[in-house]
């Protein structure tokens, strides 16, 4: 029982990272890997290499469409490697469980970016004499979002690494994308606060805070979301009368 | 990435559960160690010569979960086995090996941690236990808390200064002392739930210079190590999981409209305790012996930690207590203070650049 990524997992994590350092602010991410052949090698890949090609996406270009474009992708060419999709008995969100954790996967990512940024400022910036890291109010506020965001990652992991072996668990992809969309928001708003004033202004900033809201648009709230997966849950649970 | 046991673990937990559905009905917990212990489980990641099978932490701590899901008491086994033991087995001399670890992984002598002091917690520098040359050997003068299972075991792990540091880190040694001994005194403390812990009184305590663990004066550093697997939070987690269990069967207890409510709930709770397991488990595959990712360790107890108070909070706020639920309650709020409160590990996770590299 590991987190390790194999090889050619690690490999595809570097072309995807190589890919998307040429883009441009306004580019699309989706249309870079494309030209680079990143989404090529990927429609051989699982559901597992999707997610970490998708949290690439969103740590690095925040750009929504990406997500709708990786559906547009997969949606084209069906019979690939990837498991079949499994269209939500309880439609909390009109996407199904392969998309839900797309946008989960992107939600890492983005909220990964958001609290490298976070980090750096606080690293950076000196008030009252120390560093804005040194004060707990801001480190203890980056590290509980890590750790959100790190037991989001493993939602997502888990639950597209089951769909690849064809056992998917019914409630997994609404709660990875409950939690994966709960924690970018909580990074992005521990983005802003890091950044004080500078947080509600710098355009880059207040980009990723949208972006994490934009989330919630495309795959329904955290609430509505671990409803969603307390109800496939439910029905599913041998102990339930 | 694998979120299952992977195949050997699977069969390691299996044997667990042989030795202990042989074991007679109501056998006492400390029996039912040696029992593993003669099967070789109780320590499988020592080398063979010292009782184990040579495998892997990870295999461990397979073996470990199993027994304490067996409601085993892994807070004895935690700190004899993986801290005792382990720093023995990392720091200690060949002769201090082959004495101890044997007995250890046999499931016959446990062993406690003497580190924290009445001034000295969080703050493990900070402590006044003193040990002064005395005929080739020290003498031990101080007084330890919160240790636990102290009563049950024969030998404890002491952190003492044995000179006045350069710095305050300086200066502080490990020892080996044998809770036989007369100038040794224990009372227990009352604790909200469960067994006591203990204030021991050391009055000039000798030991030989056998008794003297890792490097004279630089045993601070040590530290992380030897408590590095308390810290991962495998203890947390066994609560975490049975906690989870004894409120899932009180949820499904509920009326229909109450359990539809609160599915999204249960599920949320779910999913943070496997995370954690997750953690743990990962952070076990990547250390070896003497070499763990002390980020990583962070990430794990912290997220153990929270995910037995979560459920425990849910249930104590949301289910009619049940003995097992209360006590629960009672003892979750000791997850983020014992092996080092929460705060420490917050820091570690927010100063390692960039933030999150221990956990992707
Ligand atoms: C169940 C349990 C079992 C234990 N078993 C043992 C044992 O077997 N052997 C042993 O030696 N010890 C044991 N301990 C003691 C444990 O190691 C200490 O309780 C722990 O290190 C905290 O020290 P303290 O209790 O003195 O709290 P203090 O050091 O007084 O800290 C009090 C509070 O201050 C805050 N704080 C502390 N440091 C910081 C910081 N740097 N930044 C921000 N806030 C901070 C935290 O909220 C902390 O809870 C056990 C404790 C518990 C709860």
């Amino acid at each position: 029982m590991n987190l390790d990524l194999d090889d050619d997992q690690r490999n595809l994590l570097g072309a995807v990272r190589t890919a998307l350092l040429a883009v441009s602010p306004a580019g699309s991410g989706w249309a870079v890997l494309r030209q680079a052949g990143v989404t090529a090698t990927l429609a051989d890949g699982g559901l597992v290499e999707w997610c970490l090609a998708l949290e690439e996406l969103g740590a690095s270009c925040h750009d929504i469409t990406t997500v709708r474009a990786a559906f547009a992708f997969l949606d084209a060419h069906p019979g690939e490697k990837l498991p079949d999709v499994v269209p939500s008995a309880q439609p909390a969100t009109p996407t199904t469980d392969r998309d839900l954790l797309l946008c989960a996967a992107y939600g890492v990512g983005l909220g990964r970016e958001c609290l490298e940024v976070a980090q750096d400022r606080a690293a950076d910036r000196v008030i009252t004499g120390r560093r804005q890291i040194e004060y707990q109010g801001t480190s203890h506020r980056l590290a509980e979002s890590a750790l959100d965001l790190a037991l989001a990652r493993i939602a997502v992991w888990h639950a597209a690494w089951y769909e690849d072996r064809g056992r998917p668990a019914g409630h997994a992809a609404p709660a990875a994308a409950a939690a994966s969309v709960a924690a970018a928001l909580t990074c992005a708003h521990t983005l802003v606060q890091a950044f004080g004033a500078a947080g509600t202004s710098d355009p880059d900033v207040v980009r990723r805070y949208r972006g994490a809201y934009a989330l919630t648009e495309l795959c329904g709230s955290p609430r509505s979301l671990w409803q969603a997966a307390g109800e496939r849950w439910l029905a599913a649970a041998p102990a339930s009368t | 990435m694998r979120p299952e046991l992977d195949a050997a673990q699977a069969r390691l937990a299996d044997e667990v559960d042989r030795v202990l559905d042989a074991a007679p009905p109501g056998t006492d917990p400390l029996a039912l160690f040696a029992r593993l212990g003669a099967e070789r489980l109780l320590a499988v990641h020592y080398p063979a010569a010292f009782g184990g099978r040579g495998l892997s932490l990870a295999h461990h701590v397979a073996a470990a979960e199993r027994m304490g899901a067996r409601g085993l008491p892994d807070v004895i086994h935690i700190v004899t086995v993986q801290a005792v033991g382990g720093a023995l087995l990392a720091f200690g001399s060949a002769e201090q090996q082959a004495r101890w670890l044997p007995k250890i992984a046999a499931g016959r002598l446990f062993g406690s941690l003497l580190l924290s002091e009445p001034g000295a917690g969080s703050d493990s520098a900070a402590i006044r236990a003193t040990a002064t040359p005395d005929s080739g050997g020290w003498r031990i003068t101080g007084v330890k808390t919160w240790s636990v299972s102290t009563d049950r075991s024969g030998i404890a792990l002491c952190s003492a200064r044995t000179r006045a540091g350069r710095s305050r880190y300086d200066g502080i040694s490990l020892f080996l002392l044998d809770l036989t001994d007369p100038a040794i005194q224990m009372t227990p403390v009352p604790r909200a739930l469960g067994d006591p812990y203990f204030e021991v009184t050391i009055d000039g305590a000798y030991v030989g210079p056998d008794a003297l663990v890792g490097p004279l004066h630089r045993g601070w550093s040590l530290l992380p190590s030897t408590i590095g697997f308390e810290r991962a939070g495998f203890e947390c987690l066994s609560r975490a999981t049975s906690w989870m269990r004894a409120t899932e069967t009180e949820f499904h207890r509920l009326p229909r409209a109450a359990r539809a409510a609160a599915a999204g709930d249960l599920v949320r709770l779910r999913a943070q305790v496997a995370g954690a397991r997750a953690l743990a488990f990962h952070a076990m595959h990547t250390a070896d012996v003497l070499d763990v990712d002390e980020v990583l360790i962070a990430y794990s107890k912290l997220a153990c930690a929270r995910a037995g108070q979560a459920v425990a909070r849910w249930a104590g706020e949301e289910l009619a207590p049940t003995p097992e639920l209360s006590a629960a309650v009672d003892e979750a709020p000791e997850l983020t203070i014992s092996g080092g409160p929460q705060e420490l590990q917050l820091d570690l996770i927010a100063t390692d650049f960039p933030i999150g590299r221990a956990v992707r």
